[in-house]
């Protein structure tokens, strides 16, 4: 090949013309660019709404809830608590003083986005059986965000209007959400007459999934009068 | 596509902003009062 034969490939290469990228295709990619941009926003928007925005709604209900229980003078049970009031306050010293929340009761999704809920038809607290409650262990506060800590041992304080209900910790574990058996009147014992008063504290697991339930089992340790201490006691 | 919406709208650039941000304040509050609440009760958590 003669050099003047190689200059001209070489000069015909350079020159291949690069072909244009069609103006609609462009303006297609570059909206497709912004919508995905703008979803990302959105999503995070979303985030900072389940993280934030529904503690917000939880937080407001909570304090409507405990001001109902400081002012009612009804001593609670089966007959006299409604769907949706606030039934006791639930205290965990693990979880440091300032953690309380009043339990609502039932467990309907608008129940349990006002505060962790008491399964109706369970144990009132006290009572021989189970007193089930169950809460969100994220968004809407996530009352129940941290029961993976709780250990064997560990108190849960129930505080109704006249007394106080120490529970103790007995387990802790992880069941399928189809295994009603832990909120049997005897855990683990469907159709068993209960003797014993037990408490069981049901959330999602793991966090961010509602694949399984994390179960904290506890039995009631001890039960003290506090009338006065309760009346002048500042709950919210 | 917001290059286009921009150049529609009417008015100087403190007007267009003005607009713009009014938008994404209405447009924010649908979402997080309306559509989000919908899409959370649709969400296992």
């Amino acid at each position: 090949m003669g050099m003047n034969a190689a200059l001209a490939i070489a000069e015909k290469g350079a020159h291949v013309p690069i072909r244009a990228v069609p103006d609609g295709m462009r303006s297609a990619a570059w909206i497709a660019g912004e919508l995905a941009l703008t979803a990302a926003a959105v999503l995070v928007l979303f985030c900072a709404y389940l993280l934030w925005g529904t503690g917000a709604y939880t937080e407001e209900r909570q304090r409507e809830l405990q001001h109902s229980l400081v002012g009612d003078h009804v001593l609670k049970s089966r007959e006299t608590i409604r769907l949706g009031a606030a039934l006791a306050l639930i205290r965990i010293p693990r979880f440091g003083e300032r953690y309380h929340y009043a339990i609502v009761e039932g467990v309907d999704t608008e129940d349990l986005r006002k505060g962790p809920g008491h399964y109706p038809g369970t144990a009132m607290p006290g009572e021989p059986g189970n007193f089930v409650i169950s809460g969100h262990r994220t968004t809407y506060g996530a009352p129940f965000n941290r029961l993976a800590e709780l250990r064997e041992g560990d108190d849960i304080l129930i505080d109704t209007r006249g007394f106080r209900y120490t529970y103790r910790v007995t387990s802790t574990r992880v069941v399928d959400p189809s295994d009603v058996a832990a909120i049997a009147a005897v855990p683990g014992r469907p159709g068993a007459r209960a003797a014993r008063a037990v408490i069981t504290l049901t959330t999602c697991h793991p966090e961010f999934s509602a694949g399984e339930r994390l179960v904290v089992s506890g039995v009631l340790a001890s039960v003290r009068t506090h009338w006065f201490r309760y009346a002048q006691e500042r709950h919210v | 596509m917001y290059s286009r919406l921009w150049r529609v709208l009417p008015g100087g650039v403190i007007t267009k902003a003005a607009l713009c941000a009014v938008g994404l304040v209405l447009v924010g509050l649908a979402l997080w009062h309306v559509v989000f609440p919908f899409l959370e009760s649709h969400t296992a958590l």
